[in-house]
């Protein structure tokens, strides 16, 4: 096997190179996706990669080198720079190579082979079919346009980790997932809507299709909205959103930095008493899980937040040898060539006991938001300020009134969290890789909207 | 050469031999190193290569991709298959000769990342970073990168096309941070080039850590805005994000040649203002954005996309040739090997105009003045966009007053592109990673000062 060569290609170039403490972190992904553009099948692709890295203490510093040059005689070269590179290093942060845990959660056996092309192409083709397969369902005058898309991927990834202490540990996951865009035309007017997500069930293809072209209908003929303060509801892929963009804040390193305003609120009550938000790398509905995190130390489900009261940060090795404390599993590597960095796996907020259409009915009047745009610009992850393109609902009597756009909420993340008055009772997941948040709709007071 | 020419022909051969109508060999060897400065010292240092081959064969309109790391014979032919396979079924015979085409690099390199020592380049990134700190006593903690790229790519296809090209770039990349109690705020500054290190002599590290330090300090001390309609000042430089975001993404093939732009069927109409005149422009000597050749071995052009507010061209790579029957513009391109060619930006920016810059401050009763603007993005079928403003100021009868934070500005392509009535004269272009279809490419944005009659701020 491949790896096995290069595995004892590289400790032998670590040993000539007087290295004692290394780890070896390889990674081999396939994958294989098909498209369609109206009906028609319209790209299909697929994908062999795979690397390795090395990465060595080097007088008391870690030093990192990674290649797609699989070859033995490569492997020499890539100690040498790990090393090199390790020697300039000149930060006093505790690094170590890990010997293991006491145990490792025992996986059921990941039994996914990816799908054939030809599956994938029907996939493709049904969920853009699908769409255009509703037209007579579409209000008068609203035509599915022919940039309708739809797609399906599937792909399967193995890592294995080595290191010196002869830590040997092994993963493999993958998933096969859809998505479609429904693009929707009434005069001149055209809109989009857009959905992904597992395909794990009969039912998947329907309802991917379905939300897709719900999306892109419901944002016709949008109206402006009137700024000022308001109650919002943001739907569960808006919160995924805003979740991703502000989970550095509970990395220990950005705390450790002073990066971060939840540092030494641990124990504290940082959100509201309805929200708990759960890190999780072996939740059931993501196929992708793992047991080891990118330095080999073994994961474990956790409340990040549970009632309010922040329980933890996430800590990799050398955060938690900082702090005294434990890692808790979370320097992860999101390639073999990416460095160890702190992250969560899938993130879960706790749903409510109330439906969605009970919350909106107690909200009264405000605002739906269902997307929200741009927030690698409209976000500063350590102020917690955010001010963000959003396109949505009214909610007017109670219930969702009619589409509009071209708004921003503005607020902050931390005072966001003070201020949820309450939790749906539905999750919605999208995974992302071992990553991907899993959100009810939340309902969050105190935010003001800029609109015309 | 990464690639023996005669395994080239053999790979095209056998994607073509299902029925495809036309196929390419992207063949990559890049290797990166970065190297990362925080809390005072100098944090990891990473060097990585990627080296592998994307095959791409076209049956009309319908495309097939596969790439590997596999350099093997066999591991390059059977990649070719997985195309073909994925084109048909017909049993094709052909042979493919190639001929060697070398264009004149018009980007030269003087010091290559990999002919100077690492601790010359730690010496320049820290050079940027202590500047920050030394900047004021409330800069609590500054960050830096320094990256260095050098990108051997070779193209080689079926209309007997066989070319190679090397892109080196150089990039100092500094964020800081201003505390004063619980308050922190950030800055940022990031330019970069087609050069290797000789771009230290064009830009001073230093200059590097004192632009991010001043603005983090600005924030800090500015109070937010307060949100609503009116009139703004946009300044050069990465400015120059407004018009990625709000049109350049909609005049991209990909989103054109699907029907899916506000852009479409628009050329020869006027879609701005008469004071603006745009372009891509892949061809300006050692920039971020410029390569000699695409990544689909078409020399880089000189596009102009708007002259005098009416819609002049799309950019147009492979597959948009074929769909919108327009020529190419040479701005195919992509991340890497692992991702098949679209049309993408190179260097696009606004053109200078007739107004002068103190005029259009002048013109401002109230606004906002956008000093530095951050990051946006954009929804091309309707032309929805959004941007950060990373550093800006009110302006009140026509003098630039208090520093304000948290602004945006959001709005549509069509309806921004009228409402720009000013554009100066101080054309500035800036470095930025744009991420969009087929994976994160470097890109220049830029404009000089222009004035935008009304847009939405979004503030608190």
């Amino acid at each position: 096997m491949q790896f096995e060569i290069l595995k004892d290609a590289l400790v032998k170039a670590a040993l000539e190179a007087g290295l004692t403490e290394y780890e070896i972190y390889y990674m081999e992904e396939s994958s294989l996706s098909a498209e369609t553009l109206g009906r028609e099948l319209h790209n299909q692709s697929s994908s062999t990669t795979d690397g390795i890295s090395f990465r060595c203490i080097c007088n008391g510093k870690m030093g990192y080198a990674a290649t797609e040059l699989l070859t033995p005689e490569e492997m020499a070269g890539l100690v040498e720079t790990a090393k090199s590179n390790a020697l300039c290093i000149e930060s006093d942060d505790p690094v170590m190579i890990f010997r293991g845990s006491d145990r490792y959660a025992k996986l059921p056996e990941s039994d996914y082979a990816l799908p054939t092309m030809a599956s994938l192409r029907q996939n493709a083709l049904d969920l853009s079919g699908r769409i255009f397969d509703k037209q007579s369902g579409l209000p008068e005058g609203m035509t599915v346009d022919n940039a309708t898309a739809g797609f399906s991927f599937g792909y399967l990834v193995n890592v294995r980790l080595f290191n010196s202490y002869g830590l040997d540990l092994s993963n493999r996951y993958g998933m096969t997932q859809g998505g479609a865009e429904a693009v929707v035309q009434l005069g001149e007017e055209k809109e989009s809507g857009w959905k992904v997500g597992l395909l794990d069930n009969a039912s998947s293809i329907e309802s991917i299709a379905s939300e897709a072209l719900r999306k892109a209908k419901g944002k016709m003929q949008p109206k402006l909205v009137e700024s000022g303060p308001c109650p919002v509801v943001f739907a569960p892929d808006a919160v995924k959103s805003i979740l991703a963009t502000f989970i550095g804040s509970f990395s220990a390193k950005e705390a450790q930095l002073g990066l971060s305003k939840l540092a030494g609120k641990e124990g504290t009550e940082i959100a509201a008493k309805c929200f708990s938000l759960i890190d999780d790398p072996m939740y059931e509905k993501n196929p992708a899980k793992t047991a080891f995190d990118g330095e080999g130390v073994a994961t474990r489900r956790k409340y990040l937040v549970r009632d309010g009261v922040m329980e933890t940060l996430m800590y990799d090795l050398t955060t938690a040898a900082k702090a005294g404390k434990a890692s808790t599993g979370n320097g992860k590597r999101s390639s073999y060539n990416s460095t160890v960095q702190i992250g969560p796996y899938t993130l879960i907020v706790e749903p409510g006991n109330r439906s969605l259409d009970s919350i909106l009915s107690s909200a009264g009047s405000g605002v739906y938001v269902d997307t929200v745009k741009g927030l690698h610009a409209g976000a500063d992850p350590v102020s917690g300020d955010f001010s963000i393109e959003s396109a949505g609902f009214r909610i007017e009597n109670g219930r969702l009134g009619g589409p509009i756009h071209s708004f921003t909420i503005a607020g902050n993340f931390f005072d966001l969290l003070k201020n949820i008055r309450e939790i749906s009772d539905t999750l919605d997941f999208t995974p992302s890789g071992l990553s991907g948040v899993a959100s009810p709709a939340v309902w969050v007071e105190g935010l003001s909207i800029a609109g015309k | 050469m990464l690639l023996s020419k005669n395994l080239l022909g053999d790979i095209l051969a056998r994607a073509v031999s299902t029925g495809a109508d036309f196929a390419e060999v992207f063949a990559e060897n890049t290797r990166t190193n970065s190297i990362s400065y925080l809390d005072k010292k100098i944090e990891k240092i990473q060097d990585n290569v990627y080296s592998g081959v994307g095959i791409r064969a076209f049956l009309g309109t319908r495309t097939a991709y596969a790439c590997t790391t596999d350099l093997s014979r066999e591991g390059l032919l059977r990649c070719a298959s997985d195309v073909a396979d994925a084109i048909g079924t017909a049993r094709i015979e052909k042979t493919v000769h190639l001929l060697g085409r070398i264009l004149p690099n018009v980007h030269p390199v003087l010091c290559l990342p990999g002919d100077t020592q690492l601790q010359d380049r730690i010496a320049i990134l820290k050079r940027g970073c202590e500047t920050a700190y030394a900047h004021d006593g409330c800069i609590s903690q500054v960050s830096g990168t320094l990256l260095s790229v050098d990108r051997t790519f070779l193209v080689a296809n079926t209309e007997s096309l066989l070319t190679q090209d090397r892109k080196v770039r150089t990039r100092l990349a500094i964020s800081a941070v201003a505390s004063l109690k619980d308050e922190k705020q950030t800055g940022f500054f990031g330019p970069g080039a087609g050069m290797g290190m000789e771009f230290f002599d064009r830009v001073r590290p230093e200059s590097v850590g004192e632009r991010a330090a001043a603005q983090a300090l600005t924030n800090l001390r500015a109070d937010y805005i307060k949100a609503g309609q009116m009139t703004v000042a946009i300044e050069n430089g990465f400015g120059g994000v407004i018009f990625h975001e709000a049109c350049g993404h909609s005049l991209e093939a990909t989103s054109v040649g699907i029907g899916a732009s506000q852009m479409c069927g628009k050329l020869g109409q006027k879609i701005a203002n008469e004071k603006v005149s745009a372009v891509d422009d892949g061809t300006i000597p050692n920039a971020w954005g410029s390569q000699n050749i695409d990544d689909e071995g078409m020399p880089m052009t000189r596009n102009l996309l708007i002259e005098n507010g009416i819609l002049k061209n799309y950019m147009v790579d492979r597959l948009g040739e074929r769909r919108m029957h327009m020529p190419r513009t040479g701005c195919g391109r992509r991340e890497s090997y692992a991702y098949e060619p679209t049309s993408r930006m190179t260097n696009t920016f606004i053109l200078n105009g007739p107004d002068k810059n103190e005029d259009i401050i002048k013109s401002i009763e109230y606004g906002l003045y956008c000093r530095s603007m951050g990051g946006g993005s954009v929804e091309p079928l309707t032309g929805a966009f959004n941007f950060a403003v990373a550093e800006g100021y009110i302006v009140r009868n026509g003098e630039i007053c208090e520093p304000v934070r948290g602004a945006s500005l959001i709005g549509t392509g069509s309806q921004i592109l009228q409402d720009i009535d000013m554009v100066g004269q101080n054309l500035e272009r800036a470095q930025g990673m744009c991420g969009s279809s087929r994976g994160s490419i470097p890109t220049d944005v830029g404009q000089p000062l222009i004035r935008v009659a009304k847009i939405t701020v979004g503030g608190r």
